[in-house]
């Protein structure tokens, strides 16, 4: 958007100065304007290649350096997500397979996953690739809360002492919970493919 | 001020009864944040809860720290008196918000 504002602006400006300058060679110099075809110099001529080559070097130098250090920007912000999603997905699928619930580690590895999203979202606001609480991020880090919740206060396995029916009603649980994180993860996984294509669109 | 590190850099679980080594949630309000919050509360001054240093929390020991706290004391009287800083997390603060209010 910024970008093709400028190059109107540059546009519009180079047919003003181009006008203007044509104003001023008839009014202050003895060079004229000729209707038929001549080998005189034409001063027209002369300024309009001078823009052209001026709009040529503003193109080629700053504008698609511009671009290139916005589409690296892009590149780099999309390959956090991507290994952010590699990540999760290996993390909490450990966390399951264990059914380490609420254990230090898991509470650590939680606060790691919801530090780093929180840290890839900034950034993606920071180089205005997403609004400040745009929807998406929004949704994903009420997702990465509810995963941290779901793995971080299940109920933990009954005493070996506990009746059946309490060693059943904590066993159906913790299936619950578990199918939940899983659910949430998908997700997590979808919302985070949403924001990636949302980044690549801008 | 109170910093949760000081208590323990790995916080566990909900209740005491967790194992000895627990760091819980319970064990943390009751043997050190009410006589701080208490203190707090007599001097008309407010108390600040340090959340960072710490390796991470589970939900169950903030639910039952603040959450407990707010089911003990009221949900005003813990709202007015607490502030909090996370500089590591700083969106655990909106989450205990949600458990004062919910408890």
């Amino acid at each position: 958007m910024l970008k093709n504002l400028k190059i109107i602006i540059f546009t519009i400006l180079g047919i003003f100065i181009g006008f203007y300058a044509c104003i001023f060679f008839k009014k202050h110099t003895f060079l004229t304007i000729s209707n038929s075809i001549s080998i005189e110099i034409d001063p027209l001529e002369i300024l309009s290649l001078l823009i052209t080559i001026l709009l040529a070097i503003y193109v080629a130098r700053i504008l698609s350096k511009q671009n290139d250090s916005e589409k690296n920007e892009k590149d780099l912000l999309i390959q956090y997500f991507s290994d952010f999603r590699i990540q999760l997905s290996s993390k909490i699928s450990k966390i399951l397979e264990q059914e380490a619930f609420e254990s230090i580690g898991t509470a650590s590895e939680m606060k790691i996953i919801r530090k780093k999203l929180d840290s890839i979202v900034g950034l993606a606001v920071q180089y205005k690739f997403i609004k400040l609480n745009d929807n998406t991020s929004v949704e994903l880090q009420s997702k990465a809360r509810d995963l941290w919740e779901l793995l971080t206060n299940t109920p933990k396995k009954a005493a070996s002492n506990a009746n059946a029916t309490v060693k059943d009603g904590i066993a159906r649980l913790r299936l619950e919970q578990i199918n939940k994180a899983e659910t949430t993860l998908i997700e997590i996984e979808k919302l985070l493919f949403d924001l990636t294509i949302k980044i690549n669109s801008k | 001020m109170i910093a949760i590190k000081d208590f323990s850099i790995t916080p566990g679980s909900r209740y005491k009864d967790e194992g000895a080594r627990a760091h819980s949630g319970q064990e943390f309000r009751e043997n050190f944040l009410e006589d701080k919050f208490i203190e707090a509360i007599d001097k008309k001054v407010k108390l600040i809860v340090d959340l960072d240093g710490t390796i991470g929390f589970g939900t169950s020991f903030l639910e039952e720290v603040f959450g407990g706290l707010a089911r003990k004391f009221g949900k005003k009287e813990v709202k007015e008196t607490l502030d909090f800083i996370s500089n590591e997390e700083p969106y655990l603060i909106k989450d205990i918000k949600e458990y004062i209010e919910h408890a």
